[in-house]
């Protein structure tokens, strides 16, 4: 029986914040966040200043996920832009016993199996990631500039569905912002709706 | 093996059936119908229908504000030429979800009003086909989207008559939906990141609330874990709710439902009260430097 070993990831607890209300605000420093991955490997925000980093909450088992995953739109947009010096993390804050969580096996299978091309998955378990950024679904991106701060907050497109027909109809908030970061300029659209399930915490 | 030759054969049977006017559909949580307020249809005239959703339990269907996730219900109608439908009427949610995820939504069962006037170029002893395709997203721990193609046939005949099979649950889907009311005095303030609502009460009002939720129709303009504080103060009362962080521009005008344990009417039982106001951004005085 293989031992189930939990990844925690540490985050700075601001006293006398509610938790559960907060929302990483656009234009403000990210949180900085400690975390492992599916490989055992740390990831610090902090270290990587000076680079553009994604955040996309994810749960493969959420059929607005299925929607990007299953028309290959969330795996093209990884490879193309980590393939532009772009830091992309996919961020499971699955509980245990909660859909969407993985161990670290199962993680890797599923970037596998799904083509996935994440610099890294991030397992966070305990939630404490996602409750710090107030990510409340899956899809839920961020991004973050090589200054790190905050610069997009939102959801992935305009196009609040499951349907995959949507995705050509749709803007891609994600892609745009990414593109006008690379040419220099400043995010347009800074925040939209997050759309998809909820993320399932403890 | 055989079981399962037993449940295609009875999934068959069900597709075959014609229930209530409605076809069965794939997703199991929830069982969608189209049910008619009337037995018959008038020229010109209109009428009621019903988007009937039965849920299994610990699921639930979203209002037109999901919240923090999910998808609201949407309806596309099929009609003959001249038919004209309204829109959906909500009847007031419940607050669904987690300390950390809210929703907005129901469970068990809600019934969709929507109105639908018929064409002036019908006649009588016609029968009117009204189609619908109904999309939704059914949640429990999981979410599974669903939908459902729905019809009904309606006769065209001379003189109106109900069909009694639904009046209770029109009835009781009408004490839901939210009554827009002159004499209760609505105001809202932004200021930093809360809104305030103010609540008068009018003159004939004796009773009491002893709480009153706020449900915004805008999406994206509330941070909905925040909890809302209810006061009662001097003229009435206030509720104050948090506004996200992300909101980039305070809009000019705030709507949606304000729904309390007591009657906002003093004619009927209506517990929601829709609120469509300005809002009044507070600007802090400006300090000597």
């Amino acid at each position: 029986m293989k031992k189930l070993v939990l990844f925690s990831c540490v985050f700075f607890t601001i006293l006398g914040m509610n938790l559960m209300a907060i929302e990483a605000p656009v234009g403000e420093p990210a949180p900085d966040f400690v975390c492992n991955d599916s490989n055992g490997v740390t990831h610090a925000l902090s270290a990587y200043k000076g680079k553009i980093v994604v955040l996309e909450w994810l749960n493969h088992d959420c059929p607005f996920v299925k929607k990007h995953y299953g028309s290959g739109n969330m795996q093209k947009l990884q490879k193309i832009y980590t393939g532009r010096d772009v830091i992309w993390l996919s961020v499971i804050s699955s509980a245990p016993g909660k859909q969407g969580f993985c161990t670290p096996d199962k993680a890797n299978d599923l970037t596998k199996s799904t083509n996935a091309h994440p610099t890294a998955v991030l397992l966070d378990p305990l939630g404490s990631v996602g409750k710090k950024y107030g990510a409340k679904t899956t899809p839920h991106m961020f991004i973050i500039n090589k200054e790190g701060i905050l610069v997009y907050n939102g959801g992935i497109d305009n196009k609040p569905s499951t349907d995959p027909l949507d995705i050509d109809k749709a803007t891609n908030y994600v892609a745009k912002a990414l593109n006008e970061l690379l040419a220099g300029k400043e995010v347009s659209i800074k925040t939209s709706s997050p759309y998809g399930c909820s993320v399932k915490y403890d | 093996m055989r079981i399962i030759f037993f449940l295609l054969l009875s999934a068959h049977g069900l597709i075959g059936m014609n229930l209530l006017g409605s076809d069965i559909q794939p997703s199991e949580p929830v069982k969608a119908h189209l049910v008619s307020e009337v037995e018959s249809i008038q020229p010109g005239a209109s009428f009621h229908v019903g988007l009937l959703l039965e849920m299994e339990k610990g699921w639930h269907t979203y209002w037109l504000n999901p919240g923090d996730s999910g998808l609201p219900t949407t309806v596309a109608w099929d009609l003959p030429p001249g038919f004209v439908p309204g829109g959906i009427q909500w009847p007031y949610p419940n607050r669904l979800g987690t300390d950390t995820i809210v929703n907005f939504g129901y469970e068990q069962e809600v019934l969709l009003i929507t109105e639908i006037k018929a064409s002036q170029m019908i006649k009588p002893d016609e029968t009117i086909r009204i189609s619908a395709r109904v999309d939704w997203l059914v949640c429990k721990d999981e979410c599974l989207p669903g939908h459902a193609d729905l019809v009904m046939d309606l006769p065209v005949k001379n003189a109106a008559s109900a069909d009694s099979r639904w009046a209770i649950k029109f009835a009781e889907a009408r004490k839901k939906l939210p009554i827009s009311l002159m004499d209760w005095g609505i105001q809202v303030f932004t200021d930093g990141d809360q809104a305030t609502i103010r609540i008068t009460s009018p003159f004939w009002f004796e009773s009491d609330f002893t709480h009153i939720s706020f449900f915004p129709e805008q999406m994206g303009l509330f941070n909905y874990a925040k909890p809302q504080i209810f006061r009662k103060v001097e003229e009435g009362y206030s509720i104050q709710v948090g506004l996200s962080k992300l909101v980039r521009e305070i809009p000019t005008e705030i709507q949606g439902v304000l729904v309390s344990d007591k009657s906002w009417s003093h004619v009927s039982e209506k517990r929601a009260l829709r609120i469509v106001v300005p809002c009044v951004q507070i600007k802090k005085e400006d300090k000597k430097t």
